[in-house]
């Protein structure tokens, strides 16, 4: 039986005797409502990590994929390779 | 345990969106080509090629065309072509080498209207298209793009350059 058990077995008891509960009781809810409070903390950060983790992995794709030179590349002859075009389109570019 | 698993999945998810958000062009290239790219197709001594988003630099992409003369002949065809006047291709025939000194250097840059590339435009015409001509290596390369923002960037990446060798 876990926890949450006893705490509804404690008050459905509770409430035939009166909606009275035992010392024992009252100390068994208040240690679960301190667990459940550290539980939800331990929640929180687990969700934080998770997030920062799937933010990282994207973050770290992005910078480590290169960008392509180009998308496309259609020629009507053969004699050149895109990666001599794109050169020489660069070296067009970049000189006087 | 759970949880893990609900994080490496999503990380793997992540990795894969932007992967494929990056390399989706190279993936599924476009088929498509433009009028200019088409005019010279089927000539035998013009090369045209059609580069989509080609990477300027890290930040600047655009969809260029190289048209490249195989021959004198077909190179001064294409000059005409794009409003070269007469006189000029006179002049460049009759001291070419004074023009290609140096190393194939790129002397020409104009601005055409890409409905009728014998007429030159101004730059910040929409119609307006920017061309960088090669003499030495008989290549004319059209941006095209009606980007006025991005033509600037391309001129200015030229006067950085010449500002360096000054």
């Amino acid at each position: 039986m876990n926890s949450e058990e006893k705490i509804i077995q404690m008050l459905e008891g509770s409430r035939q005797r009166g909606n009275r509960a035992t010392v024992d009781e009252v100390d068994l809810l208040v240690r679960h409502l301190h667990v459940s409070r550290w539980r939800r903390r331990a929640n929180r950060v687990a969700n934080a990590l998770s997030t920062l983790v799937v933010f990282l992995a994207a973050g770290l794709t992005m910078a480590w994929t290169p960008i392509p030179e180009y998308s496309s590349y259609k020629t009507s002859q053969g004699g050149s390779t895109p990666e001599a075009d794109c050169q020489m389109l660069h070296q067009m570019i970049e000189q006087k | 345990m759970k949880r893990l698993l609900i994080t490496l999945s999503l990380s793997l998810l992540a990795v894969t969106a932007v992967v494929l958000w990056r390399g989706w062009p190279h993936l599924f290239p476009s088929s498509e080509v433009s009028d200019l790219y088409r005019r010279y197709e089927h000539n035998n001594y013009i090369r045209a090629t059609e580069i989509h988003d080609f990477q300027i630099n890290d930040t600047l992409a655009v969809e260029t065309v190289l048209l490249h003369a195989t021959t004198d002949s077909a190179w001064y065809a294409l000059l005409t072509d794009f409003g070269m006047p007469e006189e000029l291709i006179e002049m460049y025939k009759s001291d070419m080498e004074s023009f290609v000194e140096g190393e194939n250097r790129a002397l020409l840059k104009f601005s055409i209207d890409i409905k009728n590339t014998q007429k030159t435009l101004p730059q910040s015409d929409p119609d307006s298209r920017m061309v960088i001509g090669s003499l030495g290596k008989r290549s004319l390369c059209v941006f095209m793009t009606n980007d006025n923002y991005l033509k600037d960037k391309i001129s200015f990446i030229k006067i950085k350059e010449l500002e360096h060798e000054d």
